[in-house]
């Protein structure tokens, strides 16, 4: 029996909208539900591919599960640490990587990799060899002395994703790992995410790519207006059919739902 | 503690090691402040040396023996010619330094020696004799010449009041007491406003770009999901920013010391009262500096974590800044020397700026410089606390 690593109880989060936020939307709602009542289960050594439309909250989802936000309703538990209550404990634990998150330009990735090696408390011997070992597994080390803001694109999100994982965190949350990246760097990055799979870490990453996860997910969760719509491992989910058709036959099925109600 | 230091460690990489952020606040306004003041300075001198050589017309009615001694005395440092006219002309001539052709009219009265005499021998039932100076005080020769020639009347004045009788003292040193005596005012009224604004516009662009800048670009997110404590991120921040904004400060202080003793002409009083300052006094100063920096440092920090760019930091400063400035000129108006009230001490801002007051005007008092140094330390802790709360919260820092 696989143990669950990463759990959501009903997670509940709103967004108020401003004046302009509601012209550009269309919408006269003054709050929107970004997540509404959402859970789901990670078990470890899974790869979680949590897919949706833009806007489905997907991204919010994410956050709240790294700490960055708070759910207003519900919970989340990673590696039995709450979000809400023990969320140093949960920074200790996991790996987050999101293009929001920069490096400072002015630095160089060597000097930003202590410095997050020494943020994370990794032992300084261990830190010089495991940076050894990641700057050459994404060549990194022949610009380990270039300032951030004189790297490619490509580059960068190298680095990125090296300090997201500074202390070799178990959990790993993803969110939009291939965002406008070039074919070439998002190879990199599918291929680095296979790695820490055959490494025995738990990943969710967040996507509206479905070969993304055709390619790497055992498990899915497809979220649409913040709600969770179906969950499980990638291949009952599909249930013999690609998994874009799939989702389109989800969505259709969820819209002519939501029109019944609000019909009723 | 261990992250504290980690982060302020990191920031002052940032800072010494970017050349152009390093020159843009430390050397830059320095270097600009030192340019200008000794330019205007050398501007000053020329137009002084152009007056120097200008012989200012003085006409006296009467003309008592006792004036005319004092004023022998000084010439020829006095360059004035003086002409004796009669009574019935005050009138017309009082119109000539109205019209600014005349610089200066005396009016002495009639037996001004007798009547002087009678004070100075302590005759029963004297009366002291009047004396009247007409003058302009548009025109700058006419106010320079009423200046020397009161200043000699009133040394007259003072030798014949008895417990002031010291009728050996050269003129010289009266003048000199009075060079020391501005450099103190000036000391004690101008530079803790200078020390204020130095150190706070120096504080506002280094917490824009510290804060509001890294939220801006999105580095700051990256830190927040590390397992610093928020506290320990904010305490190294703002400990960064008062190193930086101290140095900042003090290039700026220096260039003031070096240049401003000239531009005002005022060497000899400067360094008068420069060495009459005791060590302690310099560590009361250095503490108020700490007090100051650390309270403008994290306002500022608070407005700056509030802002989303950097932008919009700088406008948020720019209100704080201009009250720093109303707050900053308090002690000129109040000349009277530092505040007695040892509660004023405790009013942030005010207080440290008080006890620099008290220091540069040698009345300082070790209790009031605890009191503000004290007092802030309490007042930046809890302000300190609010950035803390702020880095917290995810509407502010998260949102678009």
């Amino acid at each position: 029996m696989q143990e669950v690593v990463i759990s959501a109880e009903r997670l509940y989060k709103s967004f108020q909208l401003s004046r302009k936020q509601q012209k550009l939307t269309g919408t006269n709602l003054r709050v929107i539900k970004a997540v509404d009542n959402l859970s789901l289960q990670v078990f470890s050594g899974q790869i979680y591919g949590l897919l949706g439309p833009n806007g489905a909250g997907k991204t919010t989802t994410l956050r709240i599960l790294a700490t960055l936000i708070k759910p207003e309703q519900g919970d989340a538990h990673i590696a039995g640490y709450s979000v809400k209550t023990q969320a140093n404990k949960v920074r200790e634990t996991i790996g987050f990587l999101t293009s929001d998150l920069k490096l400072e330009d002015f630095f160089t990735p060597n000097y930003l990799y202590d410095y997050f090696s020494a943020l994370h408390g990794v032992d300084p011997e261990i830190s010089k060899v495991r940076k050894a070992k990641l700057f050459s597994r994404f060549g990194i080390d022949e610009f380990a002395e270039v300032k951030v803001a004189n790297l490619s694109t490509g580059m960068r999100q190298k680095v990125s994703l090296v300090i997201a994982i500074v202390h070799d965190p178990e959990i790993i949350i993803f969110d939009e790992p291939t965002n406008g990246l070039d074919v070439l760097t998002a190879k990199v990055v599918t291929d680095f995410l296979i790695d820490l799979k055959e490494a025995g870490k738990t990943i969710i990453v967040s996507t509206h790519i479905f070969s993304l996860v055709e390619k790497i997910c055992t498990h899915v969760g497809i979220i649409i207006e913040g709600k969770m719509i179906a969950e499980g491992e990638l291949a009952i989910i599909k249930d013999g059919l690609t998994l874009e058709d799939r989702f389109f036959n989800l969505y259709e099925a969820y819209q002519i739902n939501k029109e019944e109600q609000h019909n009723a | 503690m261990h992250n504290t230091w980690i982060v302020f460690k990191k920031e002052m990489a940032r800072f010494f090691k970017d050349f152009r952020l390093f020159f843009s606040t430390v050397i830059f306004p320095g270097l600009l402040l030192f340019i200008v003041y000794n330019v205007i300075g050398v501007g000053l001198q020329s137009f002084m040396q152009g007056s120097e050589d200008y012989i200012a017309s003085v006409y006296t009615v009467n003309y008592p023996e006792t004036i005319r001694s004092a004023i022998e005395i000084q010439d020829p440092a006095l360059k004035i010619t003086i002409t004796a006219i009669e009574e019935d002309e005050i009138v017309t001539y009082r119109d000539l330094v109205r019209d600014q052709e005349v610089d200066l009219l005396m009016v002495f009265e009639d037996d001004f020696d007798a009547k002087y005499a009678d004070v100075i021998n302590g005759v029963s039932g004297a009366e002291a004799p009047y004396a009247k100076l007409y003058y302009n005080s548009t025109r700058t020769e006419s106010s320079s010449v009423y200046t020397q020639i009161k200043a000699i009347i009133d040394h007259i004045e003072e030798m014949a009041t008895p417990d002031l009788i010291n009728l050996n003292e050269p003129v010289e040193i009266y003048d000199q007491a009075t060079e020391r005596d501005i450099a103190s005012f000036v000391f004690s009224s101008l530079f803790p406003f200078l020390i204020l604004i130095f150190i706070s516009s120096g504080v506002v662009g280094l917490t824009a770009e510290s804060i509001a800048g890294e939220k801006e670009r999105g580095t700051l997110a990256t830190v927040l999901v590390t397992p610093i404590r928020r506290g320990e991120y904010a305490v190294g921040k703002i400990l960064a920013l008062a190193v930086e904004a101290l140095l900042s400060g003090l290039s700026s202080f220096i260039a003031v010391l070096l240049s401003f003793p000239q531009l005002a002409g005022l060497e000899g009083g400067f360094s008068l009262v420069l060495s009459s300052f005791k060590i302690t006094d310099y560590l009361g100063i250095l503490l108020m500096i700490i007090a100051l920096v650390l309270f403008v440092v994290t306002l500022m920090s608070i407005a700056s974590a509030f802002a989303r760019t950097v932008k919009e930091a700088s406008s948020y400063s720019a209100p704080i800044m201009m009250l720093l400035m109303v707050i900053g000129v308090t002690p000129l108006l109040t000349q009277g020397g530092a505040a007695t009230n040892a509660l004023i001490y405790l009013i942030p801002i005010i207080g440290p700026l008080q006890a620099l007051v008290g220091i540069f005007s040698f009345s300082s008092s070790l209790i009031n410089i605890l009191l503000a140094f004290g007092s802030t330390l309490v007042y930046a802790t809890l302000l300190a606390f609010v950035l803390v709360k702020m880095f917290n919260n995810e509407r502010v820092m998260f949102k678009q």
